[in-house]
């Protein structure tokens, strides 16, 4: 089990191992391949944060979002092109005194129903606000007018934006496609809000479309000023 | 690849800017909106049941500990504690669950405030593996749901810069006294009587006690006792009496802690107990303090 491994951290690396197979199997199955083939490389917490799976990078992307610039920029760095010498910054490892349970045994079950309970409130309290059924996406009654943008539209504008950063592209397409299979995640993703962007407001489509080119517009406005200086 | 080898400090930090320290608005901004993010109730009376203060004491030392050992940035901790005491106003919480909303917390803060935060799997090592990284991330999301996504809030350390540029300190002894004001903050942190306080309180009332405990008041007449109350309590617009009160409470916290961390190096392993408290940087810094 701890074979030749002389750091607490290595210890610990070895040790979480089971924990992560019951909460995620598949996540934790591609994190001990790659601890095995990555075993001298240092970089517990890269490869931890890439196996996390696909319900761990939605949950860090959108809350690095909410986070600001920093986070997303660290984000972008995850994205596996990250060369070794930095991958091994936050190396410090876990010194035992500090790693103890203080309130004795966490009862996994009460929590887990605490959170569905918890997000089932949120959900509730979203659908009053916004009157609309996140779970079935449909509009209700209410203070809000809605309008349904078509998704192939609203995905090339959403991505046009982001494509030119090298390597942002596949990335954010997947963090895109992964909140829909997450019923919990839903009234959080990306995708909704956009899809929400008050109705109310904007009476009609087309002044609706006008907002969001002018956005691209300074967006891109801003790549000229940027790119033009390297060039001379 | 070789260039990136050759770094040797990991940490890319911004020079200070003065169009942000220099500018009052700033700091006039930070006063009008830090109210906004206190914890809207003392919640030991009015929210909690099953938890008690000494189980925040308990929860809150834990986390600076880690804080520490991971070599956050000094922000981190304050922030943290924070986003708990908000949680905790709003939101009954059983007592095996605290320790989890504390790793969320750090996890949050973390993430907000450094460039390679903290992972989730790191953080439940740190519970002892009680809680999985799964629960945590599930966990984030309702914390930031309770919070409403506010989480940029104003800390007392947002405060420092701006404050100690405003005194006549000798340059020399400026990094100290910064050290021990972060310090003091991070004390207050984990005492429940500063969670109501306002940011910028905490910071004058930490900034004061520094300059007295270094008994840097030789030096300049300006710093002395009363004036240098006066003078603290003008730079963010607080009561001269609350400042005061303030002020005596953190030292007396400090004394408090101080004679626990005796206590504690008397029951224990005495050399071992030295070399400890040596890496850890806050009861260095205490006990650097001349009383």
């Amino acid at each position: 089990m701890m074979i030749s491994s002389s750091t607490i951290g290595l210890d610990y690396r070895v040790r979480s191992g089971p924990g992560r197979n019951c909460s995620n199997p598949e996540a934790a199955a591609k994190g001990t391949n790659s601890s095995l083939l990555r075993d001298d490389t240092d970089s517990l917490s890269y490869f931890f944060s890439d196996g996390g799976g696909a319900r761990d990078s939605a949950v860090r992307g959108s809350s690095g979002a909410g986070a600001g610039g920093r986070g997303r920029g660290r984000g972008r760095g995850r994205a596996g092109n990250m060369p070794l010498s930095q991958s091994n910054l936050r190396q410090t490892p876990c010194s035992r005194k500090s790693c103890r349970n203080l309130f004795g045994p966490v009862d996994h079950e009460q929590l887990q129903s605490d959170f569905q309970d918890s997000m089932r409130k949120n959900l509730e309290e979203a659908q009053l606000k916004w009157n609309f059924d996140f779970e079935t996406e449909t509009p209700l009654e209410g203070a809000f007018k809605w309008e349904r943008v078509p998704f192939p539209d609203m995905s090339s504008e959403y991505l046009c934006s982001h494509s030119k950063v090298p390597g942002e592209n596949s990335r954010s397409t997947s963090t895109l496609k992964i909140p829909t299979k997450d019923l919990l995640n839903r009234p959080f993703s990306g995708e909704t809000i956009q899809q929400v962007s008050e109705a109310n407001r904007a009476s009609s489509p087309r002044r609706l479309k006008r907002r969001q080119t002018t956005i691209k517009d300074f967006y891109s406005l801003k790549r000229k000023i940027s790119s033009s200086k390297p060039n001379p | 690849m070789e260039l990136l080898c050759c770094e040797v400090d990991p940490m890319r930090r911004a020079l200070p800017d003065p169009n942000l320290l220099y500018d009052d608005r700033v700091l006039h901004n930070l006063l009008t909106v830090e109210e906004r993010y206190l914890p809207h109730c003392s919640y030991f009376k009015c929210v909690q049941k099953d938890i008690q203060p000494f189980m925040r004491r308990m929860v809150a030392t834990w986390m600076l500990e880690v804080c520490e050992e991971q070599k956050c940035e000094e922000e981190v901790f304050p922030l943290a504690m924070n986003y708990l005491d908000r949680f905790l106003a709003v939101v009954p919480t059983r007592k095996c669950h605290l320790q989890l909303l504390g790793a969320v917390c750090m996890f949050l803060a973390s993430k907000l405030k450094e460039t390679i935060p903290l992972t989730a799997e790191k953080l439940c090592i740190y519970t002892d593996n009680s809680i999985k990284p799964q629960e945590l991330l599930e966990w984030e999301l309702v914390v930031l749901g309770k919070l409403k996504w506010n989480i940029a809030a104003v800390t007392p350390h947002d405060f420092i810069e701006h404050i100690l540029r405003k005194l006549p300190l000798p340059k020399d002894k400026l990094l100290l006294i910064r050290k021990h004001a972060q310090t003091f903050i991070a004390l207050c942190a984990t005492d429940f009587n500063f969670a109501m306080y306002p940011p910028s309180m905490i910071a004058t009332g930490s900034v004061g006690a520094a300059i007295c405990g270094l008994q840097l008041d030789d030096e300049e007449r300006s710093l002395f006792g009363d004036s240098l109350t006066e003078l603290l309590a003008k730079i963010t617009n607080t009561d001269v009496d609350c400042l005061k009160a303030c002020q005596e409470q953190i030292e007396s916290v400090l004394v408090s802690n101080l004679r626990q961390v005796r206590q504690q190096q008397q029951q224990s392993n005495p050399s071992k107990t030295v070399d400890e408290l040596d890496q850890a940087s806050t009861p260095t810094d205490v006990r650097d303090i001349n009383l």
